[in-house]
């Protein structure tokens, strides 16, 4: 593909996606998102989200703390924009290491298929029978609470579907034309797959994460709310509110923020994704 | 048909027995054993070893996990709990009617919700009525289910004390919980039954049918839904294997005894049988929702049912 | 999206005018107490939570009661009196022969020897009357227990067994264990797992029958899910924290007691390990707590500061122990005096998930002074594991080590190491001090003891203890609850409406 070509195509991608209100709607929410996850120091220094100040306990939002403050005398405000630095990386980093890891093992089930396929696709079909939030559990307890391990532990329960998706992707790139042609040529597998085959089933995966994002933040909060989160005093969103059910009727305010903010996070993530679908799917739109 | 149903409930034992291998080998990688976190700290080794001696704890790991086994397939036993000395079945029967109450609860509302909305939405696509459902749904589909379980606690159990915030005493008890589990993913059946209820009014066959002059009406509850609802049943299908690990969650926010529960803390103890008791409990099961889903896709979609009747290689 | 905002506030908005609704009856006899966890066994030993010891508590009777902060003589029960040889080796019991079982046969010196030899048996329970060698019955209402070596706290752990039917456990050793048969004021009547679990009144209590005749204790682990449920008149008894107090407090159909417990929050070094070896640095540490501050923060208020591992109620306290208090610049001067450089990198603080709390703010003092580290939280178990076996440099937690003050010698003597004793203390003279604790049984004497060894404790700063948490109970204001003793334990007995 030539570059021009590939600019060409960008800017019909663009020009499509901006027709769509919403899609660009979430696109800049999460740029404010993400803005403030990358500029949290500027916002407000990460002293502020440790510092306890005793007489300060459990006190309500005003000006002095925007959102109130938790049980330690911590600022809320300050919590939660560094908290989006930590639930944003678990986004992230889990749909990408499921997609990477998800890429290799689909891509090679759906392209070499016979035994390959075979022995994946069983494997897959056995995680697929435990429920993901007990698998994520089940991880955690074994590996302990911290940040990597969270991660872990929800990117192993969102593999078995990555691969199914991508597995069933590339069955039906693996049978176009091009894909026949290349391999006429005696080019290597590996290189097929990842020049040929990938990149052409690329619409749905992108997708696929990018809604997966919010999904997973959403699980990792889950995790953090029974208490198997990552360790203080760490900001994250899903150990604010975990601490704030502790303080339920004493001070609501700890649950509607961390809680409100977990929502406008994950809803760009979908927004984004929509504006995605049918950005690269333009028979949708006529 | 009957021997593609006898042929994936075979199958389902070499799975099943991975689910095992799987869980126990995860489990015995976590830390401590199961006498020191019964006894506690103050306890004496001696005690401590003798407990687990008790337990078979003390032998290795695949002279344990073989024995376990064996003792489902030839005595039909899923052991002990460590934690209760009680048989886990007993355990697992006691409260799995509330999760299973829970679990079709919330996914009948969800599909009652979701899909009518859903069609209501896609029928009269760009309203203002649709673009309202579009947005309470993403807004559902954004939100961590036990944030919006503690929402609704709040405000109809303290708030409004309109009904109870524990216990699954009662029908009532179960609304907040099934609602808790069944928003989220109603949203998300709404959204997919639009999209695919839009999809399949621009095929070929669609406009053939309009084009015969079929009415509107007609079109959509004849051609179209019957179609649409294709990709909306094994959403629903694998959504009931979800709201069964979702209701870890939302059985949690209401103290409610159910799996969840039990699985969460038999994790915590190390309760080995526990945990896997209950683990390939649900799994038979999820496996049982997942070959009905596959039947009833054959009665949706006759296409599928020829296949069969092929001797076929199921979804492939 | 405004939309979804302005529900939320709506939900807000409607959380604050709210109010409650007060419930009150007359002439009410059964009563609903709220659980922390399922009662997993009803064998009258080996059982191991709190939950299952209150439920027992209610169905069988024991030959005595003692007062756990051992400010009274032991009250009889099953046991109309005792006496206690003078080298301290025999205890003789007299058996009251008007006491029968819930299933209408008498309690028996035969049913005596079997719940003791039982008791003693058991992996659970059997360590707190260790020293007991022999049981028997000499006369169809004498009993007398014989021991090894002298032990001063003995009547304590002899007062806990209960008194089970031999018959009925040869019987049927099934119904034993799911459905007991005591001889205490409440008869089982049935259990729903994972749900509930009912009693009703023995009126053919020797004591006389109770006021409360139905009793239903309900599982909900949730405190805020308890809070609610007292206001609505769900449930009329329940443990709570501090996190619901202020909403509780504010309803006057709701009462709550504050109860002093034994039960410690403290820091805990390895001695074993750099730079804890250094007795200084302990001293820094404990110097370097604000432990009002902590109480405040983790407790709400609602724990005692004490720097000293023995709680005030306790048998041994002394105020004149060598006490901490918050002091950061001494403690900056100390660990200067030890030759610590600031800042100096402890690595890990290591922390139970449910121990956080505190953890969070020992980090955030103890960074005051110059030292620098991460938290490390695990999961129960896992957290067990590393700190039974030292691997750990220091950590936070809260203990229980109940009963006769003779039980802190599991914190102190070497004989602990890889149990409680987490410190990894050892000291020739601190092991010789307990073992004379253990015999001595001349009270002044004894208490004297112990004076010594906290004194000697404190001196070393063996560990940083914060506080003595307070258990506390909340009940319907109509409900005639009794003056709660230490450490909380309760009978419905001395319940009423």
């Amino acid at each position: 593909m030539s570059k021009s070509r590939k600019h060409a195509q960008l800017s019909e991608f663009w020009r499509r996606y901006k027709k769509n209100k919403t899609a660009v709607m979430g696109l800049i929410l999460l740029v404010m998102i993400v803005g403030m996850a990358l500029f949290a120091d500027l916002i407000v220094p990460y002293e502020k989200c440790i510092e306890q100040v005793g007489a300060d306990r459990l006190q309500g939002p005003s000006m002095a703390h925007f959102f109130g403050t938790d049980e330690f005398g911590r600022d809320l405000f300050a919590r939660v924009v560094h908290g989006s630095r930590y639930s944003l990386l678990i986004g992230l980093a889990t749909s990408l290491m499921a997609l990477a890891i998800g890429a290799v093992l689909g891509a090679s089930a759906g392209y070499f298929g016979g035994v390959v396929d075979n022995v994946i696709s069983r494997i897959i079909d056995v995680f697929m029978c435990v429920p993901p939030v007990l698998l994520s559990l089940a991880v955690v307890a074994a590996l302990g609470t911290n940040l990597r391990n969270l991660i872990i532990a929800i990117t192993v329960s969102c593999i078995p579907g990555n691969v199914r998706l991508i597995r069933s992707v590339v069955l039906t790139t693996a049978e176009q034309d091009y894909v026949e042609a290349a391999k006429s040529y005696g080019t290597s597998n590996a290189r097929i797959i990842f020049r040929y085959v990938l990149p052409n089933a690329m619409g749905p995966i992108i997708v696929n994460t990018t809604m997966s994002i919010s999904t997973m933040m959403l699980s990792a909060a889950g995790l953090s709310f029974i208490g198997m989160g990552i360790q203080p005093p760490s900001p994250e969103w899903g150990a604010l509110l975990s601490n704030a059910q502790t303080y339920l009727f004493a001070a609501p305010y700890m649950l509607l923020f961390p809680g409100i903010f977990i929502l406008l996070s994950s809803m760009a993530f979908n927004l984004v994704g929509d504006g995605l679908t049918d950005a690269l799917d333009p028979k949708l739109k006529d | 048909m009957s021997k593609y149903i006898v042929k994936r409930l075979l199958y389902m034992i070499p799975v099943l027995l991975g689910v095992a291998l799987l869980v126990f080998t995860i489990l015995s990688l976590t830390p401590g054993d199961p006498g020191s976190i019964i006894l506690g700290i103050t306890a004496k080794k001696e005690d401590i070893a003798a407990l687990n001696t008790q337990f078979g704890y003390d032998q290795p790991f695949f002279i344990r996990f073989f024995n376990y086994v064996g003792d489902i397939i030839f005595h039909f036993d899923l052991g002990t709990s460590y934690a209760t000395r009680q048989p886990v079945m007993d355990s697992i029967l006691a409260r799995f009617p509330n999760t299973l109450l829970l679990a079709v609860l919330s996914m009948c509302l969800s599909a009652i919700l979701g899909i009518s909305m859903g069609i209501f939405s896609a029928v009269r696509q760009y309203s203002v009525m649709d673009h309202v459902c579009i947005v309470v749904a993403l807004v559902f589909a954004s939100m961590p289910g036990f944030w919006l379980g503690l929402m609704m606690l709040i405000l109809f159990s303290l708030k409004l004390g309109l009904l109870p915030s524990f216990g699954a005493d009662s029908l009532r008890h179960f609304i907040l919980p099934a609602l808790t589990l069944s928003l989220p993913s109603a949203a998300g059946l709404l959204r997919l039954t639009r999209a695919s209820m839009l999809e399949t009014v621009r095929q070929e066959y669609i406009r053939t049918a309009r084009a015969k002059g079929a009415s509107n009406k007609r079109v959509i509850w004849r051609h179209a839904l019957r179609n649409a609802l294709l990709p909306v049943v094994t959403t629903l299908g694998s959504g009931f294997g979800a709201s069964l690990g979702g209701a870890i969650i939302a059985e949690t926010v209401f103290a409610m005894p159910g799996m969840g529960t039990l699985m969460t803390t038999a994790i915590r103890q190390k309760d080995v049988p526990m945990v896997m008791g209950a683990t390939l409990f649900l799994a038979v099961l999820f496996g049982l929702v997942i070959l009905a889903v596959d039947i009833m896709y054959a009665f949706i979609d006759p296409r599928i049912k020829a296949k069969y009747q092929n001797g076929g290689k199921g979804r492939e | 999206m405004k939309k979804t905002l302005t529900l939320l506030a709506a939900i807000c908005g409607l959380s604050m005018f709210a109010s409650f609704s007060a419930y009150a009856q007359e002439g009410k006899t059964d009563i609903i107490i709220a659980v922390d966890a399922d009662v997993e066994t009803l064998h009258p030993t080996d059982f191991s939570t709190t939950v299952e010891m209150t439920v027992l508590n209610q169905i069988y009777d024991t030959l005595l009661y003692v007062n756990p902060d051992g400010s009274e003589d032991p009250e009889p029960r099953i046991a109309e009196s005792y006496e206690i040889s003078e080298d301290g080796l025999d205890y003789t019991f007299k058996i009251r022969d008007d006491v029968t079982f819930h299933d209408g046969t008498p309690v028996t010196v035969d049913d005596v020897v079997f719940s003791i030899e039982m008791y003693k048996a058991s992996q659970y329970q059997g360590s707190q009357i260790s020293v007991l060698s022999s049981v028997e019955a000499v006369d169809d209402s004498t009993v007398v227990c014989h021991l090894d070596t002298p032990y001063a706290p003995f009547l304590l752990g002899i007062s806990s067994p209960n008194i089970s039917s031999k018959d009925y456990y040869e019987e049927d050793p099934d119904g034993f264990v799911t459905n007991p048969i005591g001889s205490g004021p409440y008869k089982f009547v049935s259990r729903t797992v994972a749900t509930s679990l009912e009693l009703e009144a023995n009126e053919d209590y020797y004591r006389g029958a109770p006021a409360i005749k139905n009793v239903t204790f309900r599982v909900l682990p949730e405190i805020a899910s308890r809070a609610l449920a007292l206001q609505t008149g769900e449930i009329n008894f329940a443990e709570i924290d501090a996190s619901v107090l202020a909403q509780l407090e504010a309803n006057p159909a709701v009462t709550i007691s504050e109860v002093p417990t034994s039960s410690f929050a403290y820091v805990c070094m390895n001695i074993e390990k750099e730079p804890f070896n250094n007795p200084l640095v302990r001293e820094a540490v404990n110097y370097a707590i604000d432990r009002e501050n902590l109480v405040n923060v983790c407790y709400d208020g609602k724990a005692e500061v004490n720097s000293n591992l023995c709680a005030k109620h306790r048998f041994g306290y002394s105020e004149d122990q060598p006490q901490y208090t918050y002091d950061p610049e001494k403690a900056k001067e100390l660990l200067a005096e030890a030759g610590i450089e600031t800042p100096y990198n402890l690595g890990t603080l290591l922390v139970a998930e449910k121990y956080a709390n505190l953890a969070t703010v020992v980090q955030n003092d103890l960074r005051a002074i110059g030292f620098e580290m991460e938290i490390d939280t695990r999961e129960f178990n896992s957290y067990i594991g590393s700190l039974t076996s030292g691997d750990y440099t220091i950590t936070t937690l809260n203990m229980t080590l109940e009963g006769d003050t003779q039980t802190l010698e599991m914190a102190f003597t070497t004989d602990y190491i890889g149990m409680a004793n987490n410190a990894r203390y050892s000291d020739p003279e601190m092991d010789e001090l307990f073992n004379q604790t253990r015999s001595e049984v001349d009270t002044e004497k004894r208490e004297a003891l112990f004076d010594q060894i906290l004194t000697k404790a404190q001196e070393e700063a063996i560990y940083a203890p914060m506080c003595n948490p307070l258990t506390l109970y909340a009940y319907n204001t109509d409900l005639k609850a009794p003056e709660f003793v230490l450490e909380g334990n309760y009978y419905l007995y001395d319940f009423a409406w």
